[in-house]
């Protein structure tokens, strides 16, 4: 299916995705493993990060239009991975719906149950599904400028109450710590990256693909660095890696030329673009996968019988069922924390740097051999 | 179908975000909320006194209310079930005052209190009543217009510019607890209202009174006005204040300091830290002098003003030995100048405080006086 997205509009709807794990998960992680140091880790990540943006064009470049994983790697290899990864699409959709709902409670509505928020998102990303990835870019590239500017003068504001000795010197600990600070902006810009090869043109990615991922690879760990500046620069290291959103602690610190203050309610309600762009692409990505799965467009196949003729109504099961999960996923906060800061993580690293890379290496050896 | 079914969907949620069933709204009438502008916080047995204060309208005046509690959430929970008509709203509360006794038992409790909350802020100033309660300064300042919303909104201030008595947030006073294992913050006292009229006889008002330390959370010292002067040019933020000195004719001259900063540099010995050369230089002006027959002699004001201050300097670095306690943050000086021998310490930066040497040297400038000439 030739779905004619822009590069432009992709690589802004990548932005997007980023933007809802790179506050949520960055600035505390980053401080808790490199303590002061924690504004270096995006640009220790970068060389990794551009290497592994030269690997997904190559990726890219080895799929032909219509094709997919069992077509790609195999019928025996092709099921069982695609079927691990529409697993992880709706797992990863289900806990976008359960932290955008915990970021509300947490910072605006300190008495609501969460299940609201996650019902509610949870029928919006429907929606958004189901209008499809050429509109969800397209609302990406719109949205960008708006979400971007928000936070960047945010951070603006922020840098004016860094302090010096928050950020320097380093210590030798400390940049030891950087190996597992690397963690966090490798699993957020890999992530965000490998999503966009869900709705990103099949076929050769054309001959500048690589550089302009690898530059927008760059402009996301400028952001992550400029976050930990403002974050771990006004607040500390110490008490950045104790608190679930350091972000959004700073935010409701700021004040505004000493007249407009406690705006944190304006900006959390703004991240639900963040969320909804990433609810609705893995809930129609998780749809693709699942409508593969069932052999659709094959004669005879499980799709065939069902009368399933695209992946649409697939759609009205993913949502609901991401929104079940949401709601039984954490049921506290310390379960949530441990899915958010530990499990999310270590599933989207294993998805990006294992499971992405196995995909490649067999599909080119199966090339090597002829087989396909 | 597709458009129709997303725009269906959008749709619907209007209706789930409304109604019972729906998100609580948090919109309030602002007629209906009681701004909580000062919260005060004391310890008792097996729980708290929280004491709130609101400025009200010219008919309500001032505001007070007060209830124990288990916790700060307890007692905040009898006090909005126990008032007529508002709600309650401490969003925008402005400061927060914990008495002595509560200091000296730990501010951990408050601290994490703050950090919990959604609705507190955590760059809230806090201050330590010096001698007495918080619920004493909250309930016995002011009179029936004027209450401690208003004093403490001329403490705020003060502390913002003076450099005896700087501003110190929960934020500030979480991340030095966690850096240096101590920290400062700001001392209040409460004293008979200069403003005296026959309705208000013996009122009270609430000053900001230099500086207290806390080591581990809890308050250990109460710094003196000449201390906390030395102290807040230690931590380079020297803002304004007046020292009196005395001249050869043994006449009072008031200083007033107006900036100045500090350079902390360690002395090493081989691998061990052996002690601090500290270098303070700071400017001021003469802004009184008693009467007398010979104009003053600014040099020797400022030998006078230097010695004063080298005597400040060195008693805030002796409390900072005596009690074990980086108040002033000396480690971020040494670990800045050496990190690599800083981090070789075998003990722990406070433990090494006692046996540090002290160098301490303090060079003054006196600028021209307004309108008066200096011979």
């Amino acid at each position: 299916m030739e779905r004619n997205i822009e590069r432009r509009q992709l690589l802004s709807l990548g932005v997007v995705l980023f933007l809802a794990p790179a506050l949520r998960l960055f600035p505390a992680e980053a401080a808790s493993a490199a303590g002061r140091a924690a504004w270096l880790t995006p640009l220790a990540a970068l060389p990794l990060l551009v290497f592994y943006a030269a690997f997904l064009t190559k990726l890219l470049s080895l799929r032909r239009e219509g094709e997919a994983l069992p077509e790609l790697i195999g019928r025996a290899a092709g099921r069982p991975v695609l079927a691990l990864t529409a697993l992880w699409l709706l797992l990863y959709a289900a806990f976008v719906l359960r932290a955008g709902a915990d970021r509300f409670v947490g910072t605006v509505y300190p008495r609501a149950s969460y299940a609201v928020f996650a019902e509610v998102m949870g029928a919006l990303a429907l929606a958004g599904a189901l209008a499809g990835p050429r509109a969800l870019a397209r609302v990406g590239r719109m949205l960008l400028p708006f979400v971007l500017g928000v936070l960047l003068v945010l951070l603006a504001i922020a840098l004016g109450s860094v302090r010096a000795d928050n950020l320097w010197p380093l210590q030798p600990r400390e940049l030891s710590g950087l190996a597992r600070g690397v963690l966090t902006p490798l699993d957020v810009a890999a992530g965000a990256a490998a999503a966009l090869c869900f709705p990103a043109r099949a076929g050769q990615p054309g001959p500048d693909a690589r550089r302009a991922l690898a530059l927008w690879m760059a402009g996301l760990c400028a952001l992550l660095t400029l976050l930990a500046l403002a974050v771990t620069g006004s607040l500390g290291h110490e008490l950045t890696g104790e608190l679930s959103r350091p972000f959004f602690v700073l935010v409701r610190t700021l004040t505004f030329f000493r007249t407009v203050e406690r705006v944190e309610a304006l900006v959390v309600m703004l991240w639900i673009f963040p969320d909804f762009l990433t609810a609705s692409l893995f809930l129609w990505a998780f749809s693709q996968c699942l409508y593969r799965l069932l052999g659709g467009g094959e004669e005879g196949s499980l799709a065939a019988r069902a009368g399933l003729k695209t992946a649409g109504p697939l759609l009205w099961l993913g949502a609901p069922a991401a929104v079940v999960l949401a709601l039984i996923l954490a049921p506290d906060a310390r379960r949530l924390e441990r899915w958010s800061q530990a499990l999310i993580p270590a599933c989207n690293l294993l998805f990006c740097f294992v499971l992405l890379p196995a995909v490649y290496a067999l599909a080119k050896w199966r090339e090597k051999k002829g087989e396909k | 179908m597709r458009r129709l079914a997303a725009l269906g969907l959008a749709a619907l949620q209007l209706l789930l975000l409304t109604g019972r069933g729906g998100v609580r709204t948090n919109y309030r009438e602002v007629e209906q909320l009681l701004v909580v502008q000062t919260l005060g916080l004391d310890g008792k047995e097996g729980g708290v006194t929280l004491t709130l204060a609101a400025k009200g309208d010219s008919e309500q005046g001032v505001r007070r209310m007060k209830a124990p509690g288990s916790s700060v959430t307890a007692a905040m929970d009898r006090i909005r079930a126990s008032i007529y008509e508002e709600e309650l709203f401490c969003a925008h509360a402005e400061r927060l005052v914990v008495g002595e006794k509560t200091a000296e038992a730990g501010l951990d409790g408050v601290l994490a209190w703050l950090e919990r909350s959604p609705e507190m802020r955590l760059d809230l100033p806090l201050y330590v009543v010096r001698g007495d309660t918080a619920e004493r300064a909250m309930l016995e300042v002011g009179d029936e217009q004027r209450g401690i919303c208003d004093a403490m909104d001329t403490a705020d201030r003060a502390a913002r510019r003076r450099g005896d008595c700087g501003l110190t947030t929960a934020a500030d006073i979480l991340r030095d607890s966690a850096r240096f294992g101590s920290a400062l913050i700001c001392a209040l006292s409460l004293r008979p209202a200069a403003e005296q009229d026959e309705k208000a006889e013996g009122a009270l008002t609430a000053a900001p009174s230099g500086y207290a330390v806390l080591r581990g959370g809890k308050l250990v010292r109460f710094l003196n006005a000449e201390q906390a002067i030395a102290a807040g040019l230690l931590k380079n933020e020297p803002g304004l204040s007046e020292i009196t000195v005395c001249d050869r004719f043994g006449r009072p001259a008031v200083i007033e300091l107006s900036g100045g900063s500090s350079r902390i540099r360690p002395v090493w010995e081989g691998g061990a830290l052996r002690g601090l050369q500290v270098e303070v230089q700071l400017r001021g002006s003469v802004a009184e002098l008693s009467a007398g027959s010979s104009p003053p002699d600014t040099d020797e004001l400022t030998a006078r003003l230097e010695e004063k201050l080298a005597s400040a300097v060195s008693a805030a670095l002796q409390a900072s030995r005596e009690l074990r306690a980086d108040y002033l943050g000396l480690a971020a000086h040494v670990e800045r100048a050496d990190p690599v021998r800083f981090r070789a310490l075998t003990q722990a930066f406070p433990d090494l405080l006692p046996e540090l040497q002290l160098e301490v040297t303090v060079r003054a400038r006196l600028d021209h006086a307004p309108d008066r000439k200096e011979v």
